[in-house]
């Protein structure tokens, strides 16, 4: 199984970096020594004679790094921080294939704000020009300190998980340069795809999981062993080690036949038009590594992997790789949850998740749907995270969110309490007092909260108004489109509009350009209804002839008198410009839809009906879920009887309720 | 310290009705304004309720939206109103422990109840202050072995150990500061602490009659006074204040129901009366012999 889906489903030109490391980690010292091979091929138009290098652990190296200052601690997790808690790579010897030194031409560069402190990026000047298809080999040395956990990586006691560890290369564009940037509070990653050869020297009986699958075991010596993982077709990779006193590894599997739910299989067939042939998924193996003090929750976190692995494969597309490896870190570990590298995503699990009420939340399950979903959404369709975080965090948060409310919907979980996924996301974005927007550089938002709500949020509320908008098959049909074009590919904002738009027959270039690229808010409201009798005729009437007084006894007739014309306001209170559709619900039981394209503030409609009108409710079926001030959507003829002028107390307590399961 | 009496306390509330109107007027006059905000902001003039209740997931963001503007200054308002609720609680226990331990009449008005507890406020205040402090201490601890690493197999039995120590914690420690505030009101007795250590002793000593003025007043005087705001149906005006009234009478008789037993005063003896006839109580069994 292991290496033929790789073949298979990535493109020729896909690998252009690869890498091979040998790394040693020091239990002890929490600190790596590593020998680092890369190979770059050049497959852009264009030529370059310098390298870029993230040095991502140089961001957690002091308190007055780029990172660190975004974030606003002056230790790291508000520790009194002691020696090793702080962490730091340091390139030792870097040679270029044919023996020449670059060490001393490598200088640390602040493409986004000159910080004379941050240390994240460095520039290496390269002797010769590199031409469109021409390859460099590099050799380096390097040391790194691992940090007490931090933005999902580090050490705690013996819990490691080393992410972002190794000088990594950024991304070449060819005309537009090279394409990196310092590490960032509220950003995560962008990199070419290529294949990964990694020797992991580690304590010889300490467990270990990383991106790829394990080739080759060696045999202890003087207490340690080194595994050796390979991963083809990534861009990153992140392993994981602890004793086995601590952490227990879990083998298991997803099988097809077993684990998709009928339910989903027939929706993703009526929803794409596709074969039973066409949404066969394959097996893959699930590899758990899990803290003893959770492993009561081993079987609701495989069953959450299960679900997530046939949500995506049904609806996106089959996942290309043989192994997906689960991290779910211990107590004071925290933090190296909820993130996800290639074949590897860390989760989050409470030991007390598994008692009421802790085990009514559905974290376990929303947080691996979201991050195996990013095994899509900037795993396998490699956007960049520093520039449009949205693209990714947006899509997967639809993405988990879809997938949540289908698990609560069809009770695949029993455990988890009825709860409102995008009721939810909605209640978030009507907390900012200003208008959100989404399409700005992960770090240029006003602050992390609101990184968060754009990128998170608002966009997935985004991606959901146009699924009620274009409707869900051609949604469907749309993103999977979208991950089938641009898997293993970098896509843009700009591709996923285009792609939703060819796919649904909408234009929806300018809903983009209002709700992400833009901060217009959707607001529209009822703003008036008036009823009255038409009335009786009089003046004068024109018989074809001539002018004559209208009778007014003759003209009045029973019909006229029960009659109503209706004189129906609606306005745009918000500077959003969509179509909505609008219910007119008459007192004889009649219901009528119109749609109104609120390209004007407000419109006046006239209607005359044989009853009064009962009730008008603007959007009626919530397609618009961006809206949040909803209340005056809504209007209705006789003042209803409310269930209980204090509605609002059983509303606050489901709100508790509410809080309690989104945050316990 | 004598015993707990459920039916003393309900003859004791009804001789302290004007106590009981009080605690009923207090109740009504520091929530009614924050319904009467609560009911113009979610009134059918913001909110249209459709037919059939509203779209899917719209009352959580509707309640949300409408709420916003009077949060605000309505969570002042309660949070001022509960600790003005809380002055008031301590001066009418203090007021009508002290009246019982030294009454100038039968049926007191208000006036001279709250004369008796002004005094000794404060004294009581400690008293509900050092409740307060036992309580959060005692519900909290039990919980703290969580925070550490500990083995697996040891949470369930936290949890269940924690859930139960919390609440009996909670009702321990309340009703040692009743008991105790009965002792606190004694002339002399200034010490919040020792009256709510014998306090203590005294539930421990008595615990089901302790808990019994729980069960019959206290608990259900809170249901009285807090089901209006929560019944789902159609609540007339009348419904609420007939219900808080209620509770108003069973918190009164909830606290009174832990006032000691008073001895009878002494028949009045005048000088020129002739001695009666010889009696001792130090050596009763000399009477029985003649």
């Amino acid at each position: 199984m292991a290496g033929s889906l790789w073949a298979a489903t990535a493109p020729a030109d896909v690998d252009i970096v690869d890498y091979e490391i040998d790394v040693v980690l020091d239990p002890e010292t929490h600190r790596l020594e590593g020998v680092e091979k890369i190979r770059w091929t050049n497959r852009t138009d264009a030529a370059t004679d310098e390298l870029y290098f993230h040095l991502y652990l140089n961001a957690f190296s002091g308190s007055r790094t780029t990172f660190m200052r975004e974030l606003q601690w002056r230790s790291l997790r508000n520790r009194t921080e002691g020696e090793g808690d702080w962490g730091w790579i340091q390139i030792g010897r870097l040679t270029l294939d044919d023996g020449s030194d670059l060490l001393p031409v490598m200088e640390f560069v602040r493409p986004d704000d000159d910080n004379p402190d941050d240390f994240t990026v460095v520039r290496v000047a390269l002797p010769r020009v590199v031409e469109p298809g021409g390859v460099v080999e590099l050799e380096l040395e390097f040391e790194a300190q691992l940090p007490w956990i931090i933005a999902r990586t580090g050490f705690v006691g013996d819990f490691h998980l080393v992410g972002q560890w190794f000088p990594k290369l950024a991304v070449f564009e060819g005309e537009r340069g090279w394409n990196s940037h310092q590490f960032h509070a509220s950003s995560e990653f962008f990199a070419d795809f290529g294949s990964y050869l990694v020797r992991m020297t580690i304590p010889e009986n300490w467990v270990i999981g990383a991106t790829g699958i394990e080739v080759r075991s060696g045999m202890p010596d003087a207490g340690q062993r080194t595994v050796t993982y390979r991963a083809e077709r990534v861009h990153d990779f992140a392993w994981c080690t602890a004793p086995p006193e601590l952490m227990e590894v879990v083998e298991t599997d997803f099988e097809p036949g077993r684990d998709v739910p009928m339910p989903w299989l027939n929706r993703a067939r009526d929803l794409l038009d596709l074969g039973a042939a066409d949404l066969e998924l394959p097996p893959m193996r699930l590899r758990l590594i899990v803290p003893r003090e959770q492993k009561k929750m081993v079987p609701r976190m495989v069953r959450a992997a299960r679900l997530s692995v046939a949500w995506f494969g049904l609806f996106y597309g089959a996942y290309p790789y043989p192994q997906l490896t689960i991290v779910s870190p211990p107590v004071g570990a925290e933090e190296a949850g909820g993130m996800e590298y290639p074949n590897f995503i860390a989760t989050g699990a409470d030991r007390l998740d598994a008692y009421p009420p802790f085990s009514w939340s559905s974290d376990i399950e929303a947080v691996t749907v979201h991050e195996y979903g990013h095994q899509y959404f900037q795993g396998l369709l490699a956007s960049n995270e520093f520039e449009e975080a949205w693209l990714d965090e947006g899509v997967t948060s639809y993405a988990e969110i879809s997938c949540m409310t289908a698990i609560a919907a069809d009770n695949l979980v029993p455990e988890i309490a009825a709860f409102d996924f995008w009721g939810s996301e909605r209640l978030s974005l009507a907390f900012p007092s200003l208008p959100v927007t989404v399409g700005k550089k992960a770090w240029e938002y006003r602050h992390r909260w609101a990184y968060f709500l754009a990128s998170y949020t608002k966009m997935a509320l985004a991606l959901r108004t146009i699924e009620g908008l274009i409707g869900p098959e051609a949604m469907a049909r749309g993103m999977r489109t979208y991950f089938e074009r641009f898997r293993f590919r970098h896509p843009a904002g700009g591709d996923l509009v285009e792609v939703l738009s060819e796919t649904s027959g909408w234009d929806l270039g300018p809903f983009f350009d209002q709700a992400v690229f833009g901060d217009a808010v959707p607001d529209w409201s009822v703003l008036s209804v008036r009823h009255r009798r038409p009335r009786p005729a009089d003046g004068f009437g024109w018989d074809g002839e001539n002018w004559s007084e209208v009778d007014e006894d003759q003209t009045t007739d029973e019909a006229a008198d029960e009659s109503w014309l209706v004189n129906l306001q609606l306005a745009r209170r918000g500077d959003f410009i969509g179509p909505v559709d609008v219910e007119l619900r008459w007192s004889d039981g009649t219901v009528e839809r119109r749609t109104w394209d609120s390209q004007t503030r407000w419109v006046r409609w006239r209607l005359e009906g044989s009853s009064r009108l009962e009730q008008v409710v603007v959007d009626p079926d919530v397609t618009w879920v961006l809206e949040t001030n909803r209340a005056d959507n809504y209007w209705r003829d006789q003042v209803a009887a409310m269930d209980h002028p204090l509605w609002w107390v059983r509303e606050a307590i489901r709100l508790a309720g509410h809080i309690f399961l989104r945050f316990s | 310290m004598a015993s707990p009496s459920v039916v003393s306390g309900f003859r004791l509330a009804i001789r302290l009705h004007r106590l009981v109107a009080a605690v009923w007027l207090v109740w009504v006059v520091i929530f009614v304004p924050a319904l009467l905000v609560v009911q113009a902001a979610t009134g059918p003039d913001r909110v249209n309720r459709p037919a059939g209740g509203f779209g899917e997931s719209e009352d959580l963001l509707i309640f949300f939206e409408i709420m916003r503007p009077v949060a605000i200054p309505l969570a002042i308002a309660l949070v001022f109103g509960c600790l003005l609720l809380v002055a008031w609680c301590i001066e009418w226990h203090a007021g009508a422990v002290r009246w019982w331990l030294n009454p100038d009449t039968d049926a007191p008005v208000l006036a001279q109840i709250l004369g008796h507890g002004l005094p000794v406020w404060w004294r009581f205040a400690r008293l509900t202050l050092l409740a307060l402090v036992l309580q959060v201490a005692g519900a909290a601890s039990p919980w703290l072995p969580l925070l550490a690493d500990v083995e697996h197999r040891f949470v369930l039995p936290l949890l269940i150990f924690g859930s139960v120590v919390t609440v009996v914690a909670t009702i321990l420690v309340w009703l040692a500061a009743f008991r105790g505030g009965w002792l606190l009101g004694e002339p002399g007795r200034r010490s919040a602490m020792a009256a709510w250590v014998r306090g203590l002793w005294a539930v421990l000593r008595q615990p089901l009659r302790s808990l019994l003025p729980l069960l019959i007043w206290g608990l259900p005087g809170f249901v009285l006074l807090v089901l209006p705001l929560i019944y789902a149906g159609p609540a007339p005006t009348l419904f609420f204040l007939a219900s808080w009234l209620l509770g108003a009478f069973c918190l009164v008789a909830f606290f009174v129901s832990y006032a000691p037993t008073k001895p009878k005063p002494a028949r009045p003896v005048s000088p020129l009366e002739p001695p009666g006839p010889f009696t001792t109580t130090r050596f009763p069994t000399l009477l029985r012999d003649e």
